[in-house]
């Protein structure tokens, strides 16, 4: 481990890297990491200090520092994940960079304990960016669903159905806890609950909710009795039509009528 | 329920009209909505109501990437690590983005020097697969006593055999299994366990004994996550299905 750097000759100890600039730091980094690629004995303590600045004291040139030193291993691993992340490199090396700085703020510094894990953590951070790019993609799919599925006969246009609420459709994350919230106390039974949340929360068609929890649905046309009569009961309530801006009351009116008796 | 102003009463039933609209309907309800326009509408309310939920809810509480990429990287506390397996069970999505995760962490081609291996030292995480022995294979006799309903799982060097053990009292289940290392002894510390994760409760720990096996007695029927603690290693084995 020790250091046969000179680096600012007369420091009280090798290690002791608190008065080294963040040029000299720099320089040590890019000899080590040099060295660790062909093979040869090397030490990690340089680019670690490099990044502990950057990181724990929010030092902006130690940052540059880190970026220029790691740019290319950054790029390696995004070009590795192909297709158009690999298209637009550039894009996703500046992300993977933003998102560890965002990520690893200051005080949680201390969970790694030197810079293979470090590396580590930067590595996935250039997976996490895109994997959340492709979540919000997916989402957004989702809401313009809004107008059709799968292909629903298109009727009445002139009735008011399409009312100006279409584009509110993203609601934030405040509203839709409270919606969640909303839908547990007006569907508290557990089966009903999990028909809703693995339709809407996971995506799932009745017939693989079916496939994962057979002994809570024997067979798909349960899930279906399950979720038209959970659908029915949401689309009359109140909490819920505001929350989800769901149908608007001409619509109910006009097109059934609530079974009477049992 | 009635459908007011439909063409034909009765000719299809509400449960119907959402398969429609699910895609899973039969060609003659699906000749019905095109031409009945009252039931048409019905399938349109449940479109924009079902657009409108899976808009607002679509993944609402499923952890952030950052999170799963802790948890794959070991960086999760405890109690978060729990919560986070527990999702990932019942989560195809988390489960499939913790999939490739793992396999793109597990390269270190561009951080690696040529001849001293990866950079990452101390622990290391490993996915067990599923093991189908050929027929007449020799791969029975791994089965520990099981009564053959047992599944065999390969990673490196490791092969995990796991089984169910005596019923439980009230439909409760058991789960035995054995860890066996390919040409030499397993290495099994005193502190070496086995954690059973369920998407429903809290996770079960069991010890692993020397010989390298171990047993959870009283669970819930059910499908459960499993990893094995070992001396620098955690194995993992999805989807172990118990009591079913
Ligand atoms: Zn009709
Ligand atoms: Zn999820």
């Amino acid at each position: 481990m020790a250091s046969r750097l000179g680096v600012r000759a007369g420091q009280a100890s090798p290690m002791d890297l608190s008065d080294t600039s963040i040029g000299d730091l720099s320089a040590a980094c890019r000899r080590e990491s040099e060295k660790y690629r062909r093979g040869e004995p090397s030490t990690d303590t340089y680019c670690f200090e490099l990044f502990r600045r950057a990181v724990y004291s929010r030092d902006e040139a130690a940052w540059e520092a880190v970026v220029d030193q790691y740019r290319g291993i950054v790029l390696a691993w995004v070009l590795r994940q192909g297709g158009a992340v690999a298209a637009d490199a550039d894009y996703w090396v500046n992300r993977a960079f933003d998102r560890f700085w965002t990520a690893v703020r200051p005080e949680r510094f201390g969970m790694f304990d030197g810079l293979p894990r470090v590396l580590k953590y930067l590595q996935m951070c250039a997976a996490t960016a895109v994997l959340d790019e492709h979540r919000v993609q997916r989402a957004t799919q989702h809401e313009s669903l809004d107008e059709l599925t799968d292909g629903a006969p298109q009727t009445a246009r002139g009735q008011e159905v399409d009312g100006g609420d279409v584009e509110t459709g993203a609601l934030d994350r405040l509203s839709v806890a409270e919606l969640w919230q909303a839908i547990v106390r007006e569907v508290p039974e557990e089966g009903e609950r999990t028909v809703l949340y693995c339709s809407f929360a996971l995506g799932m068609k009745p017939a693989e909710i079916h496939e994962r929890r057979p002994h809570l649905y024997p067979t798909v046309a349960d899930v279906y009795r399950v979720k038209r009569n959970v659908l029915d009961r949401l689309r009359r309530s109140p909490a819920i039509r505001r929350l989800a801006q769901v149908v608007p009351d001409g619509v109910e009116r006009q097109g059934v009528v609530p079974e009477k008796g049992g | 329920m009635t459908n007011i102003g439909c063409t034909r009463p009765g000719a299809v039933t509400p449960e119907a009209i959402l398969a429609y609209v699910d895609g899973d309907a039969s060609p003659d309800v699906a000749q019905h909505l095109r031409t009945c326009p009252a039931c048409a509408s019905e399938a349109q309310v449940y479109s924009r109501l079902q657009g409108r939920l899976g808009g607002a809810l679509y993944r609402f509480d499923c952890p952030p990437a950052q999170a799963l990429g802790e948890y794959e990287l070991g960086l999760t506390s405890p109690e978060g690590r729990s919560g986070v397996a527990r999702h990932v069970l019942d989560c195809p999505h988390c489960m499939a983005e913790l999939l490739s995760l793992r396999t793109f962490l597990a390269d270190d081609m561009a951080l690696a020097p040529a001849p001293r291996g990866g950079p990452v030292e101390g622990l290391r995480r490993v996915v067990a697969t599923l093991f189908v022995p050929a027929p007449g294979a020799g791969a029975a006799a791994l089965r520990g006593g099981t009564d053959g309903e047992g599944a065999t799982y390969r990673v490196e060097d490791l092969t995990i055999t796991l089984g169910p053990g005596p019923p439980g009292p009230r439909g409760r289940a058991s789960l035995m299994g054995l860890i066996v290392r390919e040409d030499h002894d397993l290495e099994v510390s005193a502190g070496s366990t086995a954690h059973l994760l369920s998407a429903t409760g809290e996770p079960v720990t069991a010890a692993i004994d020397e010989l390298g096996s171990f047993a959870f007695d009283d669970i819930a029927p059910g499908n459960y996550g499993l990893e094995l603690h070992l001396p620098g290693l955690i194995v993992a084995v999805e989807d172990v299905s118990v009591g079913r």
